[in-house]
């Protein structure tokens, strides 16, 4: 029994040895890039991407290209926390939100890509400015990230169910859309899909309340502690979420069930409402995933009639690519030459034909025979935005404000009053600072 | 009397029923699952499949490269455990048959590692492996497990070889046996059915770790089957069909290791009641 467990442990250590090693002497030369990003999974616009790393590593076999990057939310934090705290940030990585920007400018952790972008003026001005300009820092000059996704969020309901119901057409005012709620629930169908366990759909569906009651900048005054989360027209935002909650608009199993449910409710026509971004179409318009696709359309949620100022502050959904500050000679220029692959114009195209995946590029437009009604829905209304907001919590510095303000919302689903959600997420301020 | 022992029994079967079921309940629902695409797992969770769609499977495999992925994590989990066996059993041994000033100390010294959270650790850590050039190096991976289950394996040895009767090793002392012959002839093979125990809890935790391997290992040559999983998840939803597929397969390895060390447990036990 002894000799066998030493000749495995001898075994195993000559395996491990050989495994170990690999093939690094031979990569030893080669010039290494590392990308976290959120590109991972199965879907479409993944595979758009993993094939322009291909086409990337073909093109300079002298380069290993590393992807690291992680759907799944907290191993991204994870690796992203651990690489920042133990400086071996990647190459090219994401980070979300962009409060905390200026501290990594500082630090020197974040490269300024306005020089890249003015350099390379085909590919430079081919960005959508607003995308662009979210990536600006307060009292600093530069450019600290380049966008690769857009898109606007928004109801995707399902006609049919509103047909039925008597409501003609999606409504455009608060006060219509309460109506329409009544009416859809006459019919027996839930009104608006929604899966709280999921907290970001609930706070996805707030972010976009908020902008429309009081706008974007808003949300910046929220981070600069401007005003606060108790203030009346803040809680306000929060009254209306429970106003939905008060009149039925979700269903009863709401809060203990997640937005994957929520979502199938909706794709099976139980429920006639969505609010969701646009990397649901793809599933949408897929008649095996969707039974109902033939019956979905798109629609802005609607605004406030005594807020039309607001009408067309909207929740966009924009991610970003961040480069290193520590590059330098060859990895630095290879690593900016990949990102121009990943967010060229012919990546655009790529992108919207393939996977219906939309870069915030101008200079390109989808084509009709390939992209679905439903995409040209979304990007079509995308363009009416005159305020571009993604989540609340992104203005805000303390790192805990997703988790907190996406729970204490969740909590008006569970009873609690606007005034305690909004004190507790206060009061979260208030201890960490 | 025969009316109560009929209660007893009952209760008694009613109970393990209830238990069993709510621990097959969540494998019966992942081997369902795997058969079904997203709508069918979250509209009817529970049924049997209407179509067994059999190429999740090989989907799974394909995707979640899990050919290499499974060689990966025998080769950690396996070197993890038969290190730990000697680490341990070492330690043990001194711990529980030495009297030296330092005995309790050190015995809480490694108590202490226990209460130690491994998400506390982690920015030491990697901020250690990326300085000494260690990652995508299995063998750095292997000690990071060894390290964070020898307490563990220590306090749940050190007990066992604490009951191992005494005159056994003095008659050997006496015989003329080394300490070094007494660990290993007598002590070792004594204690299985503890290193047993200990084994099947490191194997699962070395073969179900994730986060280590997510920091360190970003070589797919070197990667276990626990990033193979993530494969599956995008940032905007997840194949659950793949994934339950790929679960499936995964749990297939340690399921099997388990089974075949629940017999040594209970032929261990046998031998040490039949040498007592």
């Amino acid at each position: 029994m002894i000799k066998k467990i030493i000749k495995s442990l001898t075994l195993c250590s000559i395996c491990l040895a050989f495994l170990a090693c690999g093939d690094e002497s031979k990569d030893n030369d080669k010039v290494k890039i590392r990308l976290l990003t959120r590109m991972a999974g199965t879907s479409n616009s993944v595979k758009v991407y993993k094939d322009i790393i291909s086409q990337f590593e073909q093109k300079h076999p002298d380069v290993i290209v590393v992807d690291e990057s992680q759907g799944d939310e907290s191993s991204f934090n994870n690796k992203l926390k651990t690489d920042l705290a133990s400086g071996t940030l990647p190459n090219i990585f994401r980070i979300q939100g962009v409060a905390n920007l200026g501290e990594y400018v500082d630090t020197n952790l974040l490269a300024d890509m306005k020089p890249i972008l003015d350099e390379d003026k085909e590919w430079g001005e081919g960005f959508n400015k607003g995308a662009l300009n979210y990536y600006t820092i307060p009292g600093k000059d530069g450019i600290y990230a380049i966008p690769m996704e857009q898109g606007l969020m928004g109801f995707y309901y399902n006609k049919d169910l509103f047909n039925k119901a008597g409501i003609e057409k999606f409504p455009e005012t608060w006060d219509e859309f309460l109506v329409a709620i009544d009416k859809l629930k006459d019919i027996n169908v839930i009104p608006i899909a929604l899966g709280a366990k999921s907290t970001y759909s609930v706070g996805h569906l707030h972010n976009q309340i908020f902008y429309r009651w009081l706008g974007v900048d808003a949300a910046k005054k929220l981070g600069s502690r401007e005003i606060k989360w108790t203030d009346p027209e803040v809680v306000q935002t929060l009254e209306f979420i429970k106003v939905l909650n008060d009149k039925d608009a979700f269903s009863p199993s709401a809060p203990g069930i997640s937005n994957d449910i929520a979502t199938t409710q909706f794709k099976n026509g139980e429920a006639a409402m969505i609010f969701t971004g646009p990397w649901n179409i793809s599933t949408f318009v897929d008649p095996e995933k969707t039974p109902v696709y033939a019956n979905i359309d798109f629609a802005k949620f609607p605004y406030f009639k005594e807020k039309a100022e607001f009408k067309n502050q909207d929740m966009q959904v924009i991610s970003p690519y961040m480069i290193s500050g520590n590059l330098k000679g060859k990895e630095k220029d290879y690593t900016i030459e990949l990102l121009k692959m990943l967010t060229s114009k012919d990546a655009g195209i790529r992108y919207v034909n393939e996977a219906e995946f939309l870069l915030p590029r101008t200079d390109f437009e989808a084509d009709r025979n390939k992209v679905g009604e439903l995409f040209l829905a979304n990007n079509t209304l995308a363009q009416t935005s005159d305020g571009i907001g993604v989540d609340v919590f992104d203005f805000d510095k303390i790192p805990s404000m997703q988790d907190r303000t996406r729970n204490s919302i969740v909590s008006v689903l569970m009873g609690a009053s606007p005034m305690e959600a909004g004190e507790e997420i206060q009061e979260e301020i208030s201890r960490k600072e | 009397m025969k009316q109560k022992q009929t209660h007893h029994v009952v209760i008694t079967y009613s109970f393990l029923i209830f238990v069993s079921l709510s621990f097959i309940g969540p494998m019966i629902f992942t081997v369902f699952s795997s058969f079904k695409n997203n709508n069918e797992i979250f509209s009817t969770p529970f049924s049997i499949p209407k179509i067994f769609r059999v190429e999740n499977f090989i989907e799974a495999w394909n995707a979640a490269n899990m050919g290499t992925y499974f060689f990966n994590s025998i080769v950690i989990s396996v070197s993890t455990v038969i290190i730990l066996i000697f680490t341990a059993s070492m330690v043990s041994f001194i711990l529980s048959r030495f009297n030296f000033k330092f005995n309790k100390y050190l015995s809480v010294f490694f108590l202490l590692g226990m209460m130690i959270p491994m998400q506390s650790v982690l920015v030491p850590i990697s901020y250690f492996v990326g300085v000494l050039n260690l990652k995508n190096n299995l063998v750095a991976l292997v000690l990071v497990y060894v390290a964070f289950s020898l307490p563990f394996s220590i306090l749940v040895l050190t007990g066992f070889m604490k009951g191992i009767n005494n005159s056994l090793i003095e008659a050997a002392i006496i015989d003329g046996a080394s300490f070094w012959q007494v660990y290993l002839k007598l002590v070792l093979p004594l204690s299985m059915p503890a290193i047993a125990t200990v084994s099947i809890f490191n194997f699962l935790g070395a073969w179900n770790n994730v986060v280590f391997p997510l920091l360190f290992i970003n070589d797919n040559k070197l990667k276990p089957i626990t990033l193979g999983l993530l494969n599956f998840n995008g940032e905007r939803g997840s194949e659950y069909g793949l994934l339950m597929a790929a679960i499936t397969i995964t749990v297939l390895i340690p399921l099997i290791i388990y089974m075949l060390f629940q017999e040594k447990i209970e032929g261990g036990l046998t031998a040490g009641a039949i040498k007592e």
